[in-house]
């Protein structure tokens, strides 16, 4: 018995090395409670292979010219996978206009960074940190031969490229890493935090002052739900099962140069791909899971604090008295009709930043699955965590 | 199901009859393909009147007379038709090689891998190669630029020349058309990254933009070009005559990344012939045609 099973064993073994069709493992999601099974592109189906292989890449540093920089070094566990910078910074020293964003729930959003409306995939979006060059972030571009070739030189990848891909005679593609990287990213799914557990049986997980600031989060008075509603706090979502993918971009009047509704020239929001003027500063808006790890807030990280935020809120848009970004933002025409002031007392802004804050999810910042897999590897292959 | 021209010619009368018959003899002649002629196009890099390096310093470039050495320099090419004296635009069949040719779309790659280009490649690439019914060609149009139907597929999966990641605009869902690249002796970057903006999707959840506001693609047409002898130029000196590129917008990319209203494009669009900005289109200056070929163009 014993003897057989060990035969069956090294069959396996022997096929996944052979890197033959060897059926792989199917998929199954741990999602917490009340979360829907995520889209998968129907060419890109999850397998144990490609996530294990897509979690190896995203840590690895050789994924950047200059072997310095990973995916991991702007998207940090412990940050529930954004960083603590106001505006990504790459490989290269360059600053991005915008702040690097979480990718818990990723899965689940049908439009990806900050304002793309035509970046639909997490396969497609893996090509610009990857090649983009205004600004480098992993600074590949006209290195992607380079990349094939260290890849290859490493047998682990060899091995799990043929494990995950196995059927193709040279699987060491861009494509192939693209679809790892984005099977990993869709497993990094968070939804255990107090404010689920109350949700789901448990209502001492969350502290009272917490449960006040949910129900000023689902007021008529404050409206935050409007734009982070759902269950993953926000209003771009989709998952298998829906009709149709929403995708919502808004102003929130923080800014208004000039008067006219102006916005930073390097950050025009949604007309950068309309080129309508009234879509000037309109941006996505992020989850607000973990949001407590993800400051400084902004897409341009221009706000440092939860509290800042309220009171940008609470003023229905920011006012800069002087500087190139002077402007009423309260004034700013193209504002979301949901974003109209408030008046809060000090107990109110306590709760309510009580409530975000039942919103980290503390498992998801060291679940195992996600970590750096080769921290126990030498020579060292993990992202460096930013200087 | 219509009469093939020549047998129509035939039917209309006697007087037809001899000078076809000179060419074509009778039998079978009527439905078979004519026969084709391999042509090449070729293509010349320059500054003014100088040919185009990597890492070669060009002086007097703008209007605040700079000195600039370039780092980068390729280009997309589609449509290629040949005109006939009588004005017919007949497609050049692309040679498939794989590499610098693929479909209706070739990739010109004026830099060498050398110097500042170090991100680049070795191979180069400088004429486009296909073949054509045999015939008298007397003028070309093509098009500056990646067709729309191929310009936002999925950039992982393209064939080359559309695997050449140094021209994803992933960003913009695409390709640059056009990348020039270079470095002004006051160490200034300017470059030109021209491709399609104002993209927007379509209903679908993964498909392309349905449309862009801007295709940016550049019609080129010489009335008087012949393959066997001329030589398209590609003036990077024409390109830049009323930029200033010591002075960049403020906030906006190093030189000009086709932003809408990147206020750096202005002059660069208008040497391409494109619409910017409310600016009509006009004619192009950054290709011409150098008669005779490259013969007469000065070494440094």
């Amino acid at each position: 018995m014993r003897g057989g099973i060990a035969a069956a064993l090294a069959l396996v073994i022997g096929f996944g090395l052979l890197g033959a069709a060897t059926p792989r493992a199917e998929w199954r999601w741990e999602l917490p409670p009340g979360f829907p099974v995520p889209r998968v592109p129907a060419d890109n189906p999850m397998t144990v292979e490609k996530v294990t292989l897509g979690r190896h890449l995203f840590y690895d540093t050789r994924l950047s010219g200059n072997q310095t920089f990973a995916c991991a070094s702007c998207h940090i566990q412990s940050r529930a996978f954004a960083d603590a910078r106001p505006r990504g910074v790459g490989s290269t020293g360059a600053v991005h206009p915008r702040g690097s964003m979480s990718l818990a729930n990723v899965a689940y959003s049908p439009a990806l960074t900050w304002v793309n409306p035509n970046m639909k995939s997490l396969e497609q979006q893996a090509l610009v940190p990857m090649f983009g060059e205004e600004p480098v972030e992993l600074g590949l571009a006209g290195k992607e031969q380079e990349l094939y070739a260290r890849l290859r030189a490493d047998a682990r990848y060899r091995a799990m490229f043929a494990s995950a891909f196995g059927a193709e005679p040279e699987p060491i593609t861009l494509q192939n890493i693209t679809r790892a990287i984005a099977s990993f990213q869709r497993t990094l799914i968070s939804g255990r935090s107090p404010y689920d557990r109350a949700a789901h049986g448990d209502p001492s997980a969350m502290s009272v002052e917490a449960k006040r600031g949910e129900q000023l989060f689902f007021s008529e008075r404050l409206e935050c739900f409007h734009c982070h509603g759902g269950f993953n706090f926000t209003g771009t979502v989709d998952h298998a099962g829906r009709a149709f993918a929403e995708v919502e971009f808004h102003n929130t009047g923080l800014y208004n140069i000039g008067g006219r509704g102006g916005f930073p020239k390097e950050n025009p929001g949604l007309m950068d791909f309309t080129q309508r003027p009234d879509d000037e500063g309109k941006m996505k808006a992020p989850t607000l899971r973990n949001v407590a790890l993800t400051a400084p807030y902004m897409h341009d990280g221009s706000i440092p604090t939860l509290e800042g935020v309220i009171e940008h809120y609470a003023a229905g848009g920011r006012t800069i008295s002087s500087g190139p970004h002077a402007g009423d933002g309260s004034r700013n025409p193209n504002k979301s009709e949901f974003i109209n002031g408030f008046e809060l007392t000090a107990r109110e802004r306590l709760d309510l930043v009580a409530f975000l804050h039942s919103l980290t999810d503390s498992s998801f910042l060291t679940d195992p699955r996600f970590s750096d897999p080769w921290l126990d590897t030498l020579p060292r292959r993990g992202a460096r965590r930013p200087r | 199901m219509h009469h093939h021209p020549f047998a129509r010619r035939l039917a209309a009368g006697a007087l037809a009859l001899t000078p076809l018959l000179a060419v074509f003899p009778l039998t079978g002649a009527a439905r078979r393909e004519p026969p084709r002629q391999p042509i090449t196009i070729t293509f010349a890099a320059v500054v003014g009147e100088q040919p185009f390096a990597c890492g070669q310093r060009y002086a007097d470039i703008g209007t605040a007379k700079s000195s600039i050495t370039p780092s980068e320099f390729r280009m997309f090419i589609s449509d290629v038709r040949l005109l006939t004296a009588d004005g017919k635009a007949v497609p050049l069949a692309l040679e498939q090689d794989g590499m610098w040719q693929s479909d209706g779309l070739a990739m010109l790659d004026f830099e060498d891998g050398t110097g500042p280009c170090s991100n680049g490649t070795r191979e180069r690439r400088t004429t486009i190669v296909g073949d054509a019914p045999a015939g008298t060609y007397t003028g070309i149009t093509f098009s500056i630029g990646v067709p729309f139907e191929r310009n936002h597929r999925d950039l992982a999966t393209q064939p080359a020349p559309l695997s050449v990641t140094r021209m994803f605009w992933a960003w913009n869902s695409g390709h640059k058309f056009v990348r020039l690249d270079a470095r002004t002796e006051t160490g200034k970057n300017w470059v030109l990254h021209l491709g399609s903006t104002g993209c927007m999707p379509n209903e679908s959840a993964t498909a392309p933009p349905a449309q862009c506001a801007n295709g940016n693609r550049v019609t080129v047409r010489f009335d008087r070009f012949d393959a066997a002898r001329d030589v398209v130029l590609a003036d990077v000196a024409a390109l830049y005559a009323d930029s200033n590129l010591e002075e960049n917008q403020p906030r906006t990319a190093a030189g000009c990344m086709s932003g809408p209203t990147d206020g750096d494009c202005q002059a660069i669009f208008a040497k391409l012939g494109l619409p910017f900005n409310g600016s009509p289109a006009g004619p192009q200056r950054f290709l011409r045609v150098q008669a005779g070929g490259l013969r007469t163009v000065r070494t440094p």
